[in-house]
């Protein structure tokens, strides 16, 4: 089962076979997490929306017909929609930037040194993102930071291609003007 | 007509770096393809590769494996049977 597409998995998810919705969640966390996280400064909190994430789309999957919009894009916009949701209840999300991920420490035995470095770099792509309008954002971290084509940000965020390689332009430059 | 100048210019910048970013992404080295770009985009291209590299904290294994367990529980009790 591991090397049908999204679509396979996903219709036999809606035919009743759970092991499908294992595959699913394997093949899209670590992105999806990585999506939450770019958003939301704590792992924890990250951590846990990405759970909501995925039972939104359990919940939502019978529902599901690929009709042009294909299942990332979908699963996108579910997570999309639930760190707008987090970020609107809490409005200092953007001000609280913990300054050690004592959970990694913890729990991957990793030189501490190395964590502690590993999120400064993050801290400072994410603060030079929180200056930068809406969507140009999002097409960074879902190109960039992600590795999203521009055709599967285009469809993610329902625009043209050509508009969203307008926007890795323009979010670049005002992404280069944000990190000086 | 300056103006029109200017949007093509414009579009040219952007068509120029969406290019090369896919180049970038198909594994072309960057020195390469940074030196035949004007100055600005061989900045945005640099910056768009160091995007890339950005490493993010690791999610937890435990979190990751009671998440799993938690859908698929979740998948049986909300069990709707095949789309008609």
């Amino acid at each position: 089962m591991q090397d049908l597409s999204d679509a396979e998995l996903v219709e036999r998810a809606q035919d009743g076979e759970h092991d499908a919705i294992s595959i699913l969640y394997d093949r899209h966390h670590t992105r999806i997490f990585r999506y939450v996280r770019a958003r939301i400064y704590d792992t924890h909190l990250a951590q846990d929306v990405v759970g909501e994430v995925f039972l939104k789309m359990v919940t939502h999957l019978p529902e599901y017909r690929e009709m042009g919009l294909p299942f990332t894009a979908w699963l996108y916009r579910i997570a999309h929609n639930h760190v707008v949701n987090h970020i609107g209840r809490k409005e200092n999300q953007y001000q609280h930037v913990p300054l050690v991920m004592a959970e990694a420490v913890n729990s991957r035995k990793d030189n501490p040194a190395v964590v502690i470095e590993r999120q400064l770099v993050l801290e400072e792509v994410q603060k030079a993102l929180a200056r930068l309008d809406e969507i140009q954002r999002e097409v960074i971290i879902l190109r960039f930071l992600l590795g999203y084509s521009l055709k599967e940000v285009a469809a993610m965020l329902d625009k043209s291609v050509a508009a969203v390689k307008s926007q890795q332009h323009r979010g670049l430059l005002a992404l280069e003007v944000a990190m000086k | 007509m300056n103006s029109l100048n200017g949007r093509a210019n414009k579009m040219e910048a952007e068509d120029l770096l969406a290019v090369n970013l896919t180049q970038l992404e198909m594994g072309y080295p960057l020195d390469e393809l940074g030196a035949d770009l004007p100055e600005q985009e061989a900045r945005l291209l640099h910056l768009a590769a160091s995007l890339q590299k950005t490493a993010f904290p690791v999610e937890d294994d435990t979190a990751v494996i009671s998440q799993r367990a938690q859908l698929l529980r979740a998948a049986e009790s909300c069990t709707h049977g095949p789309i008609p």
